[in-house]
């Protein structure tokens, strides 16, 4: 079975909980890393280091202190699209949060709450990928 | 000269007509003209007439005198004695003849110095009388005895009398007169022409000032000292001014005050238009924020909801099954109220980009992916072709997917659906609307029609969040344009609206 690494970034306990309830539904060996604000999101990116990034992240933009969009900026002045794919999770999809999303570099905009065939959309380009 | 003469007397008439000054010293100049040449008349007639009569008194004094100093003579025929007395009575230069008859009449004795034809002379008779009584002695002087019996006559005398001292006597009383009439008159006239200029002055000095007045001086007073009625008219007329000044600064006080007032007033206005503005921006926000937040727990509940089913629905009866649907339903419709309202601030907040529409094509759209997604309806709908509009594409779009939508929606009880869409021309104004033969509504209701969530069907009858025409008014509004609604209940509705004529022009 294949492997993948995924870091999820989520302040929201029933928002972690329903994202990995459907992360746990692909058909894959999925590794999540838990980030509840951009904090943590970077402290453990920062602890991974460039050589083991995970496969994509996966970020809420609804968030205390450091916003989505905030952490989106930081994470893409450490590493590149093709670096570290990010995938944006939000329950409403303001256009000027989208733009701003696809200015920074992003794989797919996700409503939430999740669903199984849209995330398979969202990660197939980055399961095909060597 | 007549036609001089003419014109002289019709300025002459001008000037009486339009100057008082003028009036008054003709006036007064008149008056003393005739008063002086009556008193000159009267005084000269007197005199002419005095003088006459003691000219003639003179006359027949002389005859009387020279008749009583012949008298004896004539008895006696002494013709020397006669000579002498009548050489006596010749010592009076202004006597020019004598002559003495006898009883008969025959002429005694004549003595006569030059006739001068240039004068005037008289002549004076009187009786010589044979007896002289005591009483005739004594009218010698005065009395008409003495020639009271002329038969008693012994004979007669004549003189004539030279007038000429007399006449110029009279010449020069006439010329002292006519002297005196005119020099009153140079005096008369010379007060008038200064009494009428006197009166007339202040008069003048009105009738500038009150020019001043109009012509926008208030500051114009009339100096006239006198106590008389014009002095009385110049102090009215100058506390008519004073008035009128006092006037004039209340009104311009009262103006200035009402230009404050206005200007307060607008700084409020605009006061309250920036609050009501930042308000209503507050709302706007607030309504946005609202919206977004209401979002993440929403798709919580339908993410559980979700969960619920896939994983527990074969442990539920079919009870709870239904309950479980229940739920997804109403989380898909709070789901579309909160797109709605993101709706109405999209539309209030959208740069209009407007151009020329075709709105018969636009309803053609609409209509068709209507059907599309409605396949089992059948609804007859009628499009006029090439009603063109000017606004905004997306807006535009946006209303007519609400307004044809509503139409499609209340005509599902229909067995057959009928919707029209046209344009007609009132009162120079293009109106559009769109008719259904739908299920309608009570005219009573019809101020809710545009309140956000203000539905006036139930939800199961007729679905929707009950905000489409909310966003079809700001729509309307937006564009400057109006929507209204008629309605029979069970019967139809038409939805007319208005776009700006003047913008369609524009292009």
């Amino acid at each position: 079975m294949e492997g993948i690494s995924i870091l999820l970034v989520d302040d929201n306990e029933d928002d972690r909980f329903l994202t990995m309830r459907i992360l746990g539904k692909l058909t894959l060996d999925v590794r999540v890393d838990i980030a509840r604000n951009g904090d943590e999101a970077l402290a453990i990116l920062a602890a991974r280091g460039e050589a083991d990034l995970p496969a994509a992240v996966m970020l809420d933009l609804q968030m205390p202190k450091i916003g989505g969009i905030k952490l989106l900026g930081r994470i893409r002045e450490l590493f590149s699209q093709e670096q570290l794919p990010a995938i944006v999770l939000s329950s409403s999809e303001n256009p000027a949060d989208v733009a701003a999303c696809r200015e920074l570099g992003i794989t797919a905009y996700l409503p939430k709450p999740l669903d199984l065939a849209t995330l398979r959309e969202a990660l197939a380009p980055l399961l095909t990928s060597p | 000269m007549a036609n001089t003469l003419q014109k002289f007397s019709a300025r002459l008439g001008e000037s009486l007509r339009s100057s008082f000054r003028t009036r008054l010293f003709a006036g007064i100049t008149a008056i003393i003209l005739a008063v002086s040449a009556v008193f000159a008349s009267i005084l000269l007639y007197q005199q002419y007439h005095s003088q006459k009569i003691s000219s003639a008194h003179e006359g027949d004094l002389l005859a009387r005198l020279l008749a009583r100093d012949v008298r004896l003579a004539v008895f006696a025929g002494n013709r020397q004695q006669i000579l002498d007395a009548a050489e006596g009575m010749f010592s009076f230069r202004d006597v020019q003849s004598i002559e003495v008859f006898d009883r008969e009449g025959r002429l005694i004795v004549r003595q006569a110095r030059p006739m001068d034809e240039s004068v005037r002379y008289s002549e004076f008779t009187a009786p010589i009388p044979g007896l002289i009584n005591r009483q005739m002695e004594q009218s010698l002087l005065v009395g008409k005895q003495w020639d009271s019996n002329p038969q008693a006559s012994i004979g007669a005398v004549s003189i004539t009398v030279d007038n000429s001292a007399a006449d110029r006597q009279m010449l020069r009383l006439t010329l002292t007169a006519l002297l005196a009439t005119g020099g009153f008159l140079a005096v008369g006239i010379l007060a008038a022409y200064l009494l009428a200029r006197g009166m007339a002055r202040p008069l003048q000095q009105l009738s500038l000032a009150a020019s001043a007045l109009q012509g926008g001086d208030d500051s114009i007073r009339v100096q006239v000292d006198s106590g008389d009625e014009v002095g009385q008219l110049a102090d009215s007329f100058n506390s008519m001014v004073d008035a009128i000044r006092e006037r004039k600064v209340e009104l311009e006080r009262a103006l200035t005050e009402l230009c404050d007032m206005n200007v307060m007033l607008e700084e409020k206005v605009r006061e309250r238009t920036a609050q009501l503005e930042s308000a209503n921006r507050e709302l706007e926000s607030f309504n946005y924020s609202a919206s977004h937040d209401l979002r993440a727990p929403l798709s919580r509940l339908t993410g559980f909801c979700t969960a619920l089913k896939e994983e527990y629905a074969d442990r539920l009866d079919d009870q709870g099954r239904l309950y479980l649907e229940r739920i997804g339903a109403v989380g898909d419709q709070m789901g579309k109220i909160i797109t709605s309202m993101l709706t109405i601030y999209q539309v209030q907040r959208r740069e209009m980009n407007c151009r020329t529409l075709n709105l018969s094509e636009i309803v053609q759209a609409v209509v068709a992916s209507l059907r599309e997604t409605d396949r089992g309806r059948e609804v007859n709908v009628s499009i006029r072709e090439g009603v063109m509009a000017y606004g905004d594409l997306k807006l535009i779009w946006l209303a007519m997917e609400n307004v044809i939508g509503n139409a499609w929606k209340f005509t599902s009880a229909r067995e057959v659906g009928r919707i029209e869409f046209g344009s007609e021309e009132m009162e120079g104004e293009c109106i559009f609307f769109v008719r259904d033969n739908g299920a309608g509504f009570n005219m009573e209701f019809a101020d809710k029609l545009f309140a956000p969530f203000q539905r006036l069907h139930n939800y199961e009858e007729f679905p929707g969040t009950g905000i489409g025409l909310a966003i079809v008014q700001r729509i309307m509004a937006r564009h400057g344009g109006r929507i209204w609604l008629e309605s029979i209940e069970g019967v139809g509705t038409t939805c007319y609206f208005t776009l700006p004529a003047g913008a369609a022009a524009e292009q």
